[in-house]
């Protein structure tokens, strides 16, 4: 049976007019007020549950005033959330030393980009990124010798971090405070994945890599549309700047030697550490995760580092009294936190 | 009371019960749904601009879907048997029209809010879509699809007419 429209208006006509309600006006504002005092008792909640939830987070920092005085000076590690080592091993080549934690700081949320402060005392000035998720995504952005931009980009599992040496350190290293960009951004973040996880991931390419690469974050409009794509979201994570090692290093020495024209920085953009190769193994090479950000090469700008062919000169106390080259022994090694043997 | 609301309540109450009636298909839940439309509309009387009664309309969809998605559903006991026979109809129409009136209860919150708007509020497509919160295109494809529930095929009032007229 089909009907018509007007079957169908006629219908609900008929059936609406079958009631009569009438108007209780008395009754419909006393229900307004109600809704109103309920609307307004909720938002006190609320605007109380948020004074609770800054005074709490704000209240260890707040009281932590006379807590710090009573640890030593020396273990300025974070009370809660995840732990960051105490010390953080350089291992470059020959060169082997711990670095104590001179400066760290741990935030509650992630997805926004932070500016950390740190006044370094050497040059081989480190860092290390520690997260509730381990898969959750850490960008570096910081600035390199000769003015250029370096970073990272890797998941916060492992022992990733890195740190400086006198051939990475920018100009003016040990003159005042310096500052890094540090993003850490959930692990479902939209991140191109590469690097060991990424052999995982090829069978389904597309569910596991995002549209966001190094090269993309790299980009200040890159990170900001991921910013404001994925938000500001609860998160745990902290960061500890290393320097100052315990035994005070040798002053660099270090002379850059003449750059060649083909040797200039290979631009390449990677978030996995490099591997290092064996003819390379006993240069006192930086070990970090950084690469120059593709910037065309300026001529007055001098290589970043040096020729590989080259031997380093020893440096006038190095623990070395050979070059490396010379040394068959020890394996490629990378600078590694303490804790973690491998790097993730 | 303030800005003529105590007069719009007076004018228009009954047809917004009956419109909720059509939606909810029971009064006591159409007067419910009225009477919270109608304090929420007051709270807010002095903001609304222009016709209050799309205002109110909004509410009311929005409440019984809303409603609609927590209350149960399920066998509720009553003294009366719904939907049965009633005493005025005439057998044939009345085995119609129970079937098309079971047919809309059937509908989803939205379509049924679609079919009451636009054939027993006569709003227009467009004030459906806006009412209901959802796109023009939407709104079409809902009626299309309450429609061909109910089987009601809007060519067969055209066919008719055509037919009268020869």
């Amino acid at each position: 049976m089909t009907h018509t429209e007007n079957d169908l208006r006629e219908l609900l006509s008929e059936r609406a007019a079958a009631g009569d309600g009438s108007p209780r006006l008395d009754d419909i504002v006393r229900r307004g007020r109600r809704i109103r005092l309920r609307r307004r008792a909720v938002s006190t909640v609320l605007a109380g549950a948020a004074v609770v939830s800054v005074v709490a987070v704000t209240a260890p920092f707040a009281a932590g005033a006379p807590q710090v005085k009573q640890v030593p000076a020396d273990s300025a590690r974070l009370e809660s959330g995840p732990k960051l080592p105490k010390t953080f091993r350089v291992l470059l080549g020959a060169v082997d030393f711990t670095m104590p934690l001179i400066h760290s700081e741990r935030f509650t949320t992630v997805g926004s980009g932070k500016t950390i402060k740190f006044t370094p005392t050497s040059y081989y000035t480190g860092n290390k990124v520690v997260c509730s998720d381990p898969r959750m995504w850490v960008l570096i952005r910081e600035k390199l010798k000769g003015g250029k931009a370096g970073g990272s980009l890797r998941r916060c599992s492992g022992d990733g971090g890195g740190h400086h040496d006198e051939r990475s350190a920018p100009d003016g290293w040990l003159d005042g405070p310096q500052s890094m960009k540090v993003w850490v951004f959930p692990a479902d973040a939209p991140i191109y994945e590469s690097g060991p996880r990424a052999k995982d991931c090829a069978p389904q390419a597309k569910k596991c890599h995002g549209k966001y690469t190094f090269r993309t974050l790299f980009r200040s409009t890159g990170v900001e549309q991921l910013e404001a794509e994925i938000g500001e979201r609860p998160g745990s994570w902290a960061i500890g700047v290393y320097d100052s090692p315990a035994e005070p290093l040798p002053k660099p020495t270090y002379a850059p030697p003449t750059p060649e024209p083909t040797d200039t920085p290979t631009l390449e953009l990677t978030d996995t550490p490099p591997t290092p190769e064996p003819t390379r193994a006993m240069e006192p090479e930086s070990t970090r995760t950084v690469t120059a950000v593709p910037e065309p090469p300026r001529a007055q700008d001098p290589a970043p580092e040096p020729p590989r062919a080259e031997p380093q000169p020893p440096r006038a106390q190095d623990p070395v009294s050979e070059p490396p080259r010379a040394k068959p022994g020890p394996k490629p090694t990378r600078a590694e936190p303490v804790p973690a043997p491998t790097r993730g | 009371m303030d800005g003529g609301f105590a007069e719009y309540v007076a004018q228009r109450h009954q047809r917004l019960c009956r419109m909720a009636y059509l939606l909810s298909r029971d009064w006591g839940q159409a007067e419910d749904l009225v009477q919270t439309a109608l304090a929420r509309a007051w709270l807010a009387w002095r903001r609304i601009e222009g016709d209050p009664d799309r205002y109110v309309y909004k509410i009311i969809v929005n409440t019984h879907a809303s409603w609609w998605r927590r209350r149960w559903r399920g066998e509720v006991p009553t003294d009366v048997l719904p939907d049965g026979a009633d005493a005025r109809d005439v057998a044939a129409e009345v085995g119609d029209q129970a079937a098309l009136w079971a047919a809309i209860g059937a509908l989803s919150p939205r379509q049924r809010a679609v079919i009451v708007l636009h054939y027993f509020e006569g709003l227009t497509l467009i004030q459906v879509a806006d009412t209901v919160g959802c796109s023009l295109g939407t709104a079409k494809t809902q009626l299309r699809r309450a429609l061909t529930h109910l089987r009601v095929d809007p060519d067969i009032q055209t066919l008719k007419l055509e037919g009268a007229r020869r």
